[in-house]
């Protein structure tokens, strides 16, 4: 086996080796040490998602993506915590379409079929998603349908579009990140290297913590017979750690 | 107390499941000094691998021949990012998925030389009906193995125990439900809910011995108990087949 020797290396592998193994240690450590209690939170949310895969037993679909919703949560926030927030969003957009395409393909297992073989359909009819071009195919479940009608107009997360539709304003503020908006970059005048900033990562966590909110309520609504097959302490998890606010928690309940 | 288990654990794997790992890789592969290759199942968690240390440091078995077996996602990727496992499997109770999901990959890996059910390592929610349901999965699993033959193989069991009322008739019930032809029911001598330790650790002696019987099979039963305090205790049993009464 070949070993690792850093003095081996061809020179500008080197620097950039050398260079990198600071401002990794120092933003992940500066996170940490700033924001445990934020991060560990977002640990917990994200560890809820096994407890989804476990009850969906069986479902192809589910086992394939699920891990995906994970692994997206968690590479986001180690981007998150190296001070890479422009990744990091990426992550949390990809995360979002995972949880959004599974939900999806549960109930349109050719269209599934079609996406492992990398069969772009949807582009074909002027799609922008496998399931449409907005968010609004969820609110052909009648689960989601009720519990958006419920909701207050600046709380709707599916619809009303001039004064909510929480997903789509989420979806369109991550994708900043992806089409590299001015405000967006990650690098600033005379920094190349990345670096830990309070105020970029506290707004990370704050979309990190929306999106697992509406993926959860989405999950729920989505799948209620599942959800009610989970005992209660997991319930009781995913409503008080992931989704939190009282009164979506009170409409889920008043829904399922 | 789940800091005082892990550390507990380091004492069981070095003072028990050591002597039990090397015996069972002595009878399986007696000439062979190095690289014994068992192949394990092993309850486990990142913060403390002493088991998967041991069975390295012993030679009975290597990365390619341990699957580990994790409450949560987040100890999956700690585990697979140690690397020193060949696969991580991440449900949310070994338990659980043995009883009810028939499908399962695990069922795929069957047999293994070692199942090191160490449900102290998961996370332990202190409810009613969680060893019974514990010994219930013990036996599913024990008897899909049986399915591969006479076979030697041992199943450590490892749980703690409390102070929650352990319910003997639920215990039968649920054996009984394993159909073996000729085998006349389990019969425990404490009856209905049993509160004490030394109790609930006579329970599971006899559950393991006229488990021997039940499936006839040759075995060993030993124990190994670390008091935690008056209420509490870390209970480990090692259930050594050497073979069934036919071979």
């Amino acid at each position: 086996m070949v070993r690792f020797q850093i003095n081996n290396l061809p020179t500008l592998i080197k620097t950039v080796h050398n260079a990198q193994k600071i401002w990794r240690k120092q933003n992940w450590e500066k996170s940490i040490i700033d924001q445990d209690n934020n991060i560990e939170k977002v640990l917990e949310i994200l560890n809820l998602y096994g407890k989804w895969k476990n009850k969906f037993h069986g479902d192809k679909i589910a086992e394939k993506i699920m891990p995906e919703i994970f692994a997206d949560g968690i590479n986001g926030l180690h981007f998150a915590l190296l001070g890479l927030y422009k990744y990091a969003n990426m992550c949390l957009r990809s995360q979002m379409e995972s949880a959004l395409r599974m939900i999806y393909f549960i109930d349109h297992k050719i269209e599934y079929d079609w996406w492992l073989n990398d069969n772009e359909w949807y582009i074909n009819v002027k799609q922008k998603y496998v399931w449409g071009s907005d968010f609004t195919y969820f609110k052909q479940l009648s689960k989601i349908d009720t519990f958006d009608q419920q909701c207050n107009a600046n709380k709707k997360i599916y619809s009303g579009r001039k004064t909510g539709d929480l997903l789509k304003r989420l979806y369109a503020q991550l994708s900043k990140s992806i089409h590299t908006s001015a405000d967006h970059f990650q690098t600033s005048t005379g920094r190349y290297s990345p670096k830990y900033d309070e105020a970029k990562f506290q707004e990370w966590i704050k979309n990190c913590n929306d999106l697992q909110c509406y993926i959860m309520i989405s999950l729920i609504l989505a799948f209620p017979d599942i959800f009610k097959k989970m005992t209660s302490s997991e319930q009781d998890s995913i409503l008080n750690k992931a989704i939190v606010d009282l009164d979506y928690i009170q409409k889920i309940q008043s829904v399922i | 107390m789940e800091e005082t288990i892990l550390r507990l654990k380091t004492d069981i794997a070095n003072n028990f499941w050591k002597n039990k790992f090397k015996d069972i890789g002595h009878v399986i592969n007696p000439r062979k000094i190095k690289n014994k290759n068992l192949k394990v199942l092993t309850l486990t968690n990142s913060r403390n691998m002493d088991e998967i240390r041991i069975l390295n440091e012993e030679c009975i078995s290597s990365k390619i021949h341990i699957l580990a077996w994790c409450k949560n996602s987040i100890e999956a990727l700690s585990l697979d990012a140690e690397g020193k496992v060949n696969e991580v499997i991440d449900e949310i109770e070994f338990e659980e998925t043995i009883l009810n999901c028939g499908q399962h990959k695990i069922f795929d890996r069957l047999p293994f030389h070692i199942l090191n059910i160490d449900f102290s390592s998961q996370e332990i929610e202190i409810l009613n009906g969680r060893i019974e349901k514990e010994l219930k999965s013990i036996e599913k699993i024990f008897s899909e193995q049986k399915r591969f033959g006479n076979s030697s193989f041992i199943v450590m069991y490892t749980t703690l125990l409390e102070q929650t009322a352990v319910n003997t008739t639920t215990i039968k019930n649920n054996s009984d439900q394993f159909l073996v032809s000729s085998w006349h029911g389990l019969n425990l001598s404490k009856s209905n809910n049993i509160n004490s330790i030394a109790d609930k650790i006579l329970t599971l002696k006899e559950f393991f011995q006229q488990l021997a019987q039940k499936y006839n099979v040759n075995a060993e039963i030993e124990d190994h108990i670390l008091t935690i305090d008056s209420n509490n205790s870390l209970c480990s049993v090692s259930f050594f087949i050497n073979g069934d009464n036919n071979g």
